[in-house]
């Protein structure tokens, strides 16, 4: 039985359709990126995996059961943290408080847990205080990771996480996925560094216009012509 | 145009922080007070109605940070709770033989103070209540936040009418005993009342500000208040935040309709309606959506507006608090201290 498991899934905004009959799976501990160009769907793909977009066919089953059309609260307690592409912290609040946030729907002290996951992201901890406005680029980037690590999903849906930062920076996002995912937790990636992100995948889809175009391990896809010549820039 | 863009880019290009601002204006004031340009005594009543400006101001931008709508019916809860609290007086309370005057220094008896947070309590039900039956539906249903704004001055016609079917539209007032002004310094008088005003309106900004960072739910607001979209995929309960705003804005309004009858020694149902532009004022001079920065702008409000009265008919304070208005929102619309939008 697969984790994540999407079949079929036809779903837009309004009357425009986005996603066209898209299928994608995936298990316990894999890191599956989602490959494609703009506007090709991926974001909205993720959006309707957390019950923003709900869709209009197809079925969306999580550790076996279906959660097409149930509310994105109750999506991300069964156990999906989601990181947007953008505004992904919460610029007036402080390191802690965003992680805090991020624990909001487990009663009890989250001061354990905070600590467990600054352990992952040295760099945030003498920053606890400062709020989250005042970060860099990457240091927001690593701070959306870390209040996404705070429900200890089962699954962790990045959306490019590594968009608009140096490459300094972009490789230590990747470093920090890889880490993660090492630790067991699944990782649904959208990358536009398609071929760092192939690198480090076990398996990837290719998505354009809406449909699937292939899907296959990270490393074939990675040695595949067309897809070299098509989304890898050569 | 051409100058309009030009003042919006002085104020860009001047970066002070807030507390430069708050020392500038102290620093004016004092001045100003010594030169015997400005009375002073006018100042001390300013802040006075600075701080139920402040409760009206604060409620109001918490509002407005969760669910990002002008709530026109904000006056009108102030008013609510003002005639709520006259009720408890004059029929309960009366009945039970509690009718006490005069406490202390002030001019209201204990039995007020017994009544105030049945008062809050009532219009926070109340809020919530709204909420359910008709801003949630709106919400729901998608409706833009203009509707939703315009609904609300619906729900403001319909609250001043019922206070105005029940109570009638004459003056009425709490019991009270006449009681003379305090003579401080430098030629100030206060009225009898203006502690307990002040007082009360320090103390529940004060745990505002202890429920916002230090509470859980507290905390969850202002994530709300600064990205409503994170907030809900981070699992945050936005409904439950929406819950607690409304109780919150409308508590704080019930104070700020109190804290008015009482400084004014009167209620009208029109009391809460007619101190809506100082409130926006004060949200808008803060910054949208920021408390802190509603509790400062309300000072400013309420301190320019008495100063005015120096050289204007008092009848023009509101004009006063909207010349502030327009001013900050050419100069700088994020506000003092810098809120959303």
């Amino acid at each position: 039985m697969n984790l994540l498991n999407i079949a079929k899934i036809t779903a837009g905004y309004g009357d425009t359709e986005i996603l066209h009959k898209v299928s994608l799976n995936i298990d316990k501990r894999e890191l599956v990126t989602v490959v494609g160009p703009n506007g090709s769907g991926k974001s909205t793909l993720m959006k309707t995996i957390l019950g923003i977009v709900k869709p209009t066919k197809g079925n969306i089953t999580f550790q076996g059961e279906s959660i097409a059309g149930t509310p994105t609260q109750e999506i991300v307690r069964n156990g999906i943290s989601y990181v947007p592409q953008a505004y992904n912290v919460f610029t007036s609040l402080s390191i802690i408080e965003n992680l805090e946030m991020g624990a909001f729907i487990n009663s009890g002290d989250p001061s354990k847990k905070i600590s467990e996951v600054l352990e992952l992201f040295p760099d945030l901890v003498d920053k606890r205080k400062v709020k989250a406005g005042y970060l860099s680029g990457g240091q927001r980037q690593m701070l959306a990771l870390a209040r996404a690590l705070m429900l200890n999903p089962a699954i962790l849906l990045l959306d490019e996480p590594t968009a608009g930062l140096a490459p300094m920076m972009i490789e230590a996002v990747f470093e920090k996925i890889q880490l993660i995912n090492s630790s067991g937790m699944a990782i649904l990636l959208i990358e536009q560094n398609a071929r760092e992100a192939l690198k480090i995948s076990n398996r990837a889809y290719v998505l354009a216009a809406g449909h699937n175009q292939l899907d296959g391990k990270g490393k074939d896809l990675l040695n595949n012509p067309e897809v070299a010549r098509l989304y890898l820039g050569g | 145009m051409d100058i309009l863009s030009k003042i919006k880019l002085l104020g860009n290009r001047i970066k002070l922080t807030p507390i430069h601002y708050f020392l500038l204006v102290v620093m004016v004031i004092i001045i100003l007070s010594f030169l015997s340009v400005i009375k002073l005594e006018l100042v001390v009543n300013g802040l006075i109605m600075g701080s139920i400006i402040a409760m009206g101001s604060m409620g109001l931008t918490l509002v407005y940070g969760n669910l990002k709508f002008a709530h026109i019916a904000h006056g009108d809860f102030m008013t609510l709770a003002a005639y709520i609290v006259l009720f408890i007086l004059m029929v309960p309370l009366h009945s039970m033989g509690l009718q006490s005057t005069g406490l202390g220094p002030f001019t209201f008896g204990y039995p007020l103070l017994l009544a105030l947070p049945f008062a809050v309590l009532i219009a926070a039900l109340a809020a919530i209540t709204l909420d359910v039956v008709i801003y949630r539906r709106l919400r729901d249903r998608g409706s833009s936040t203009v509707i939703i704004a315009m609904c609300s001055l619906g729900v403001a016609i319909a609250l001043r009418g019922i206070v105005q079917v029940i109570w009638g539209g004459d003056i009425e007032q709490y019991p009270r005993l006449s009681k003379l002004y305090y003579q401080l310094p430098m030629d100030v008088r206060i009225p009898p009342d203006a502690i307990f005003i002040t007082g009360v309106a320090l103390i529940s900004t004060f745990f505002l500000h202890l429920f916002l960072t230090k509470s859980k739910i507290g905390k969850a607001m202002r994530a709300t208040a600064d990205n409503t979209e994170l907030a809900r995929v981070t699992g945050i309960n936005t409904n439950l935040v929406t819950m607690w705003t409304w109780a919150l804005s409308a508590g704080f309004a019930a104070i700020a309709g109190v804290l008015l009858a009482v400084f004014q020694a009167q209620l009208l149902p029109s009391m809460g309606w007619s101190f809506l532009i100082p409130l926006f004022a004060a949200v808008i001079l803060g910054g949208i959506g920021n408390p802190y920065g509603a509790f400062l702008g309300a000072m400013i409000v309420g301190v320019s507006g008495e100063v005015s009265t120096q050289w204007i008919n008092p009848s023009y304070k509101p004009v006063i608090a909207f010349a502030i208005l327009a001013i900050m929102l050419l100069m700088r619309p994020q506000g003092i201290l810098g809120g959303k939008d």
